[in-house]
């Protein structure tokens, strides 16, 4: 796969690395600068605070109206103090009149007399900005002064504009810089970029060598914990489980064409050598019936396989319905109680009045035959086989048992018991062989009903399958039936 | 020649049993590898056909403990796995054919004749009639003139004519020649016998390579073709 520089991770983390800082550092900016300006005007109202202090104790307004200011002129400090208070300043009547102004605060031009009165009304101190003519700006502090029952106006200024001018220096100078910052940003982010996805790159390179060469390799685990060895931990356990059903899939293929590959060797053979060496019609007869035996048992095993196929790939829809399996039970046991008979097996059961699942009626009949069957098959003579279904109280799902005292199961063979096409090694004698996928059917059943199959068995104690399903409706009441042991092997007793 | 045939699955080994009687063997059958074992240690078997999948031990094993003796007879591999690899294995330990099941009768019959016919003397010089091979020089002739075959010619005709009389295989001719798994590509053998007969058979009234139906081929003399039709 080419990979496009601008489409790769590492660009595209670099770039928002840089994206980022850029929107960072602007909106620093100006909050650095509303900062400062916040500073420098707190500077300034402190300031105008303290000339406002002196200007309280050196201003003398008589009755009449009379301004003076009352400080020791042999005082050189006093005096300067004075003069500099009055270098922009004015100050108004109640009825806005202005009694006494500089030269410099005509240049802004005054209040007019109803923003006096309102300000007069107020307790509070206004710190408020005055242009000039000249472009300058200052910062004014209207305040109220109070003598002998009279209120004053009394505006004090400043030039406001030194501070402007630190204030725009720094917003230049650091806009001005932004750019720079930002590109080192996006450098050093390109470089970091290329150490974080330096582990990326390297595990990518294993994971091409495990995906294109061997399913069998795992790309080793890096150590850190980090969300790499998480990814890592991940892709180990899907690569684990596609190898699995790899495995499975080749394992299947080979028993498939095993178990197809002997019935057609035989059949192949016979009609060869029947042609070879038959010298009768009757010989050819026999050969040829032979043969027909071979195929029908050729065509189940692909029938089966058809089914099971289908199943296992979700193309077997199920017919959900409530069903009552204490009913499908009875049927099914009704209708193998010939081949049981034959061989002189007991079926017997007990079973509730009714137990009712959500079930596809014909998966559910052909995992019972299954079950009853195999235990029929697997009985050696005179034994029984019993099926019991109860409530679990636990658990509140129904359980189906069906068990047999036949010849049991050797432990080692109990996993693998519900694998396609194993086969329990049996005794020479025990006849008629199963195709080995009757179990791996009952099994998927089973998973399809979201239900839960169980085995256990002892060799000579017999076998017991338990199955569970979620129920609907159970009605326990009694119904306990035993086999009807007193008439025929086989026969039980709802007949 | 008696054979023994180890066999667990009853009805192969039946048709095995017969087919095998009728083409003048005697034929012994051992349904598990215990029997075998006991059958091969009690009687001299001439050539033995494995099944590899037997209930009480593996193939291989049985394989093993037959060759651990000092009776060495042919070991002919039956087996339904057909993958390359089980087909190494069986050789590398020391089986001497390999056929997957399902096989064609006659072909097994074919590559039967081929093993009993294994460890007599290899002649230095092949001639049959008067069709002459070098093995050592590598020369072919037939009635003194010079013939010149191509090495996969040579190989095939070699292997004809030491096997005389017995047809073989098209599958037996690839794996014998080409020395592989040529399997669906048997074509290649119609070819290099077009080719063959060509050189060898076409100039001279008197045919010697035979086209056996439902096997392969054969390179036989004429008159001892018609003796044993005669006989039949």
């Amino acid at each position: 796969m080419q990979r496009s520089i601008f489409k790769g991770l590492r660009f595209r983390l670099a770039l928002s690395y840089a994206v980022f800082f850029a929107i960072l550092l602007t909106g620093f900016g100006f909050v650095l600068r509303s900062m400062l300006r916040g500073v420098i005007e707190t500077t300034v109202q402190g300031l105008l605070d303290e000339e406002w202090a002196a200007t309280k104790g050196f201003l003398r307004i008589d009755a009449k109206g009379n301004l003076e200011w009352a400080h020791d002129p042999t005082d050189k400090e006093a005096t300067a103090i004075v003069e500099r208070l009055k270098l922009i300043y004015m100050i108004a009547d109640e009825k806005g009149e202005v009694l006494e102004s500089s030269e410099m605060y005509r240049e802004m031009g005054f209040q007019s007399p109803a923003l006096i009165a309102t300000i007069l009304s107020e307790d509070k101190p206004r710190y408020t900005f005055h242009p000039n003519l000249r472009g300058q700006v200052f910062m004014v502090r209207e305040g109220t002064l109070s003598e002998r029952n009279h209120k004053y106006f009394v505006a004090l200024g400043r030039n406001f504009t030194p501070s402007l001018n630190v204030i725009d220096q720094f917003s230049v100078d650091y806009f001005i810089a932004l750019p720079f910052i930002i590109l080192t940003a996006a450098g050093l982010g390109w470089l970091l970029a290329r150490r974080a996805m330096q582990p990326v790159t390297e595990v990518a390179a294993q994971v091409a060598q495990v995906s294109g060469s061997n399913l069998s390799l795992r790309v080793p685990l890096r150590g850190s914990r980090d969300e790499l060895d998480h990814m890592i931990a991940n892709f180990n356990g899907m690569v684990e489980r596609l190898d699995q059903s790899f495995q499975q899939i080749r394992q299947f293929s080979t028993d498939v064409s095993h178990e197809l590959r002997t019935p057609i060797t035989v059949v192949r053979g016979q009609l060869e050598v029947a042609l070879m060496t038959a010298t009768s019609e009757e010989e050819l007869r026999v050969a040829i019936e032979a043969a027909l035996i071979d195929i029908d048992r050729l065509s189940q095993i692909v029938r089966a396989l058809l089914n099971l196929a289908k199943a296992e790939g979700g193309q077997l829809a199920l017919q959900m319905q409530d069903l009552d399996l204490v009913a499908l039970i009875r049927e099914v046991m009704d209708a193998l109680e010939i081949p049981a008979m034959d061989r002189q097996v007991i079926l017997r059961n007990e079973l509730p009045r009714k137990a009712v699942i959500s079930a596809d009626r014909i998966q559910i009949e052909r995992l019972l035959y299954n079950l009853i069957d195999n235990g029929i098959k697997y009985t050696r003579q005179a034994g029984f086989v019993e099926v019991i279904v109860s409530l679990d109280e636990s658990s509140q799902k129904i359980m189906l048992e069906i068990r047999d005292n036949g010849e049991g199961i050797a432990p080692e063979h109990l996993p693998h018991l519900f694998d396609r096409f194993y086969r329990v090694p049996m005794r020479e004698n025990s006849g008629e062989k199963g195709l080995g996928l009757g179990l791996s059917f009952v099994s998927w059943i089973v998973k399809a009903h979201s239900g839960d199959i169980q085995v256990s068995s002892k060799l000579g104690e017999g076998t017991s399958f338990r199955v569970t399903f979620p129920v609907k409706i159970i009605d326990t009441r009694n119904q306990i039936e035993h086999a009807n042991q007193r008439e025929t092997a086989g026969r039980h007793s709802n007949s | 020649m008696r054979i023994l045939v180890v066999e667990d699955e009853k009805r192969i080994a039946d048709f095995l049993g017969r087919g095998l009687e009728s083409a003048g063997y005697a034929v012994d059958i051992a349904p598990d590898g215990q029997t075998a074992l006991d059958l091969v240690h009690a009687t001299d078997y001439d050539l033995i056909t494995l099944d590899m999948m037997l209930p009480d031990m593996d193939g291989i094993k049985v394989l093993e403990k037959i060759r651990n003796r000092k009776t060495n007879p042919p070991v002919l591999i039956l087996s339904a796995r057909g993958a390359v690899e089980d087909r190494v294995k069986g050789l590398e330990l020391g089986a001497d054919d390999y056929l997957t099941k399902p096989f064609a009768f006659v072909e097994l019959l074919a590559r039967v004749r081929v093993l009993l016919r294994r460890g007599q003397p290899t002649p230095e010089k092949l001639i049959v009639g008067e069709l002459t091979l070098d093995c050592i020089r590598r020369k072919v002739t037939r009635s003194g003139d010079n013939i010149e075959l191509a090495p996969k010619e040579f190989s095939i005709l070699e292997y004809l004519m030491r096997n005389k009389g017995r047809p073989l295989s098209r599958t037996m001719i690839v794996e014998h020649v080409w020395d592989m798994d040529y399997d669906g590509l048997t074509n290649i053998v119609d070819v290099y016998i077009r080719h063959l007969r060509s050189k060898i058979d076409d100039r001279y009234p008197a045919k010697l390579i035979h086209t056996v139906r439902g096997i392969g081929y054969m390179l036989e003399l004429p008159e001892s073709r018609s003796e044993k039709t005669a006989q039949a």
